[in-house]
């Protein structure tokens, strides 16, 4: 009888078996569901090291407003202004906040080119808590979305919060400075000139002259696919990951609803958690919820700078950096894009690839850049200046020289929901 | 559970573990990589009434007769003494040592050292390297926090039961002496007496990166 039922019935049954378990796989790849815990769950910057907060949202440019009124943006000063300028604020006092302006052009510009003060600016805005935490900028008071804080260089007994977007201003009374070490971190580096401005009430700074910055090298740092696949995937409750190969891609994955897919060949990596719920979170959750990602993404924190951030599509990236600039590559090599589960779904997407240790060259070779007026000049002749929403210094991930990566300082302007080398941009032409 | 408390519970364990850990600093500090030219001492220097030779990039003296003159005299007749600055850590009962600084911090490793070698209350001789050139790769960036050096050590399972840390400071050293002994970082130079071993270690944690790097032992 046993034997009867196993030449029968045990081969159908194993076939449907197997029949179910794929269709309750694709059921479950395609309609999201709760999530046992992970550990990659929402938290308050408590869950975040402090340190690692500071390193991550720090500044991406320093500008010296002089006693003159010229304004110098400080480039490769080898103390670290905005680091240093960091590291000094514990020891301040700070008192009130209190919103002084908005929607006013000439106040708002007035405070960026306020003489004999240094104007530090952020990628992005940062959420009070954040700034509060990066900057220990320990008032009682709420701080509004910052973008760029001016400080005075002597006896400051206020500092200013700007934020672009309203053109807010924000006086943040001070009680006790120690700048001491800041302006003497001043020295040395380039200088380069620079005019703030604000155009359809946005705030531009534009270089009025060509001007050069150095190319550097770096090491290539290569993560395996496989080992940070692990490291995302494996938990105390479950070290079993599963592995498939299949055109170009490899895709591990631990239950029903985690799992890393690598290209093998461009080293794009993607991954993809269903957590079954939706959230929306606010530019500070947002920033917080990203750093805790970015730490537990095991790509070393010290070489990633906050980049970017979109509330409304619930997005933050991080990029790796060069002297306080951002680095932009075309394969999205040394950054990783945190998307948050608006939707259900928790998506990364990041490279295997990142900037290492800078490595000496044997001449200084430079990149020189055009003006401002220049590059928009071009961009308005390509017919694409409407289209651009942005501009910043950056540089640009070039070659991959066997283990070494080259970095070529660059424009980059914002089009089409991205940052792109103006260059790229130009050599598109008429098209649309 | 923060950070901070995470990392509580690992000094704890430590200390469950038998080892000896001194309050350790929280903050971050400041470096930058750097390149280094070493001086190859290719002009051998005269010096009256010594031997001198030069092996490895090190300058080596041996006084034909130890001297009883105080250090900053002898300081002042060897080549760019004036950059090097006294490292009461480093030195010892027969050793008074002597480092280049890079960015206020001591040069951790001999190329930037000038050791005194002493017999009692008589100097016999020194050895000195020298790094002619220093050149700052990158602007500074924050480094990791003591704490957090010596606790990369224990997670790398680089401290052994019952060990104790003497110490823990900041200074420059090669960040991969073999491959590119050019290349400097921030380091924390970790000292560490293994019980078991009966041993004195130094171990070197690179203060941007925080991975363990090959020790010098």
């Amino acid at each position: 009888m046993i034997k009867w039922m196993k030449d029968k019935w045990l081969p159908s049954a194993l076939w449907l078996a197997v029949g179910l378990s794929v269709i309750f796989s694709i059921s479950v790849w395609l309609n999201p569901y709760r999530l046992e815990p992970t550990g990659l769950n929402e938290g308050t910057t408590s869950n975040v090291d402090q340190n690692v907060i500071q390193t991550v949202y720090q500044a991406n440019q320093v500008i010296w407003n002089q006693a003159d009124g010229s304004q110098k943006l400080l480039f490769g000063q080898p103390a670290n202004v905005a680091l240093t300028l960091q590291q000094s604020l514990p020891k301040w006092k700070f008192g009130s906040v209190k919103q002084v302006s908005d929607h006013n052009r000439e106040r708002y510009l007035a405070r960026l080119r306020q003489s004999n003060a240094i104007v530090i600016s952020f990628p992005g805005e940062l959420a009070s808590n954040i700034l509060k935490q990066s900057y220990h900028l320990t008032s009682d008071d709420f701080l509004g979305k910052v973008d760029r804080l001016v400080i005075p260089l002597q006896n400051p007994r206020e500092i200013y919060l700007l934020q672009d977007r309203g053109l807010v201003v924000r006086r943040l009374r001070v009680k006790q400075s120690q700048l001491a070490g800041v302006r003497q971190a001043l020295g040395g580096g380039k200088k380069i000139d620079v005019e703030a401005k604000v155009i359809n009430q946005q705030p531009v700074m534009t270089f009025p002259h060509a001007f050069e910055l150095p190319n550097y090298q770096f090491q290539l740092t290569t993560d395996e696919g496989s080992t940070l696949a692990t490291a995302l995937l494996t938990t105390k409750a479950t070290s079993n990951v599963h592995r498939q190969h299949s055109n170009g891609q490899t895709t591990y994955w631990v239950g029903k609803n985690r799992r890393v897919i690598v290209d093998d060949q461009t080293g794009k990596i993607q991954y993809e958690q269903y957590v079954g719920t939706s959230q929306v979170r606010s530019l500070g959750a947002l920033q917080t919820w990203g750093l805790r990602q970015l730490t537990q993404a095991n790509l070393g924190t010290n070489s990633f700078r906050y980049a970017a951030i979109s509330t409304s599509g619930q997005t933050i990236t991080y990029r790796n950096s060069v002297q306080g600039l951002l680095v932009f590559s075309d394969q999205g090599d040394g950054s990783i894009t945190l998307k948050a589960n608006n939707d259900g779904l928790i998506r990364w997407q990041f490279s295997r690839y990142r900037l290492g240790t800078p490595v000496a060259t044997a001449t200084n070779a430079g990149t020189r850049l055009p003006a401002t007026g220049v590059v928009m000049n071009q961009l308005k002749e390509a017919g694409k200046l409407s289209e651009i929403a942005g501009l910043q210094l950056g540089y640009r991930w070039t070659q991959v020289n066997g283990n070494q990566v080259n970095v070529q300082p660059s424009y980059f302007v914002y089009y089409h929901g991205n940052w792109v080398d103006y260059k790229t941009i130009l050599s598109l032409g008429g098209q649309r | 559970m923060t950070p901070e408390q995470a990392q509580a519970v690992t000094l704890r364990e430590m200390r469950a573990h038998g080892i000896k850990v001194p309050h350790l600093s929280t903050q971050p500090q400041k470096g930058s990589y750097v390149t280094v030219q070493a001086d190859e001492f290719n002009t051998m220097p005269t010096i009256k009434r010594a031997s001198v030779s030069i092996v490895d990039q090190q300058l080596n003296v041996t006084y034909d007769q130890p001297v009883k003159r105080s250090l900053a005299t002898l300081k002042h007749q060897v080549l760019a003494g004036n950059q090097y600055h006294y490292d009461q850590k480093l030195s010892t009962n027969n050793r008074d040592v002597f480092t280049q600084l890079i960015n206020g911090q001591p040069v951790l490793t001999s190329a930037g050292q000038l050791q005194f070698h002493r017999n009692q209350a008589s100097v016999t001789g020194y050895s000195q390297g020298h790094l002619l050139k220093v050149t700052q790769l990158q602007q500074a960036a924050p480094t990791i926090s003591q704490q957090q050096a010596v606790i990369n050590l224990y997670r790398h399972n680089d401290l052994n039961d019952n060990a104790q840390i003497k110490d823990v400071r900041l200074g420059y050293a090669p960040l991969n002496a073999i491959d590119d002994p050019t290349l400097y970082g921030p380091v924390w130079q970790v000292k560490v007496w293994d019980k078991t071993a009966n041993h004195l270690q130094t171990l070197m944690v690179s203060a941007l990166t925080g991975t363990i790097l090959q020790n010098d032992d």
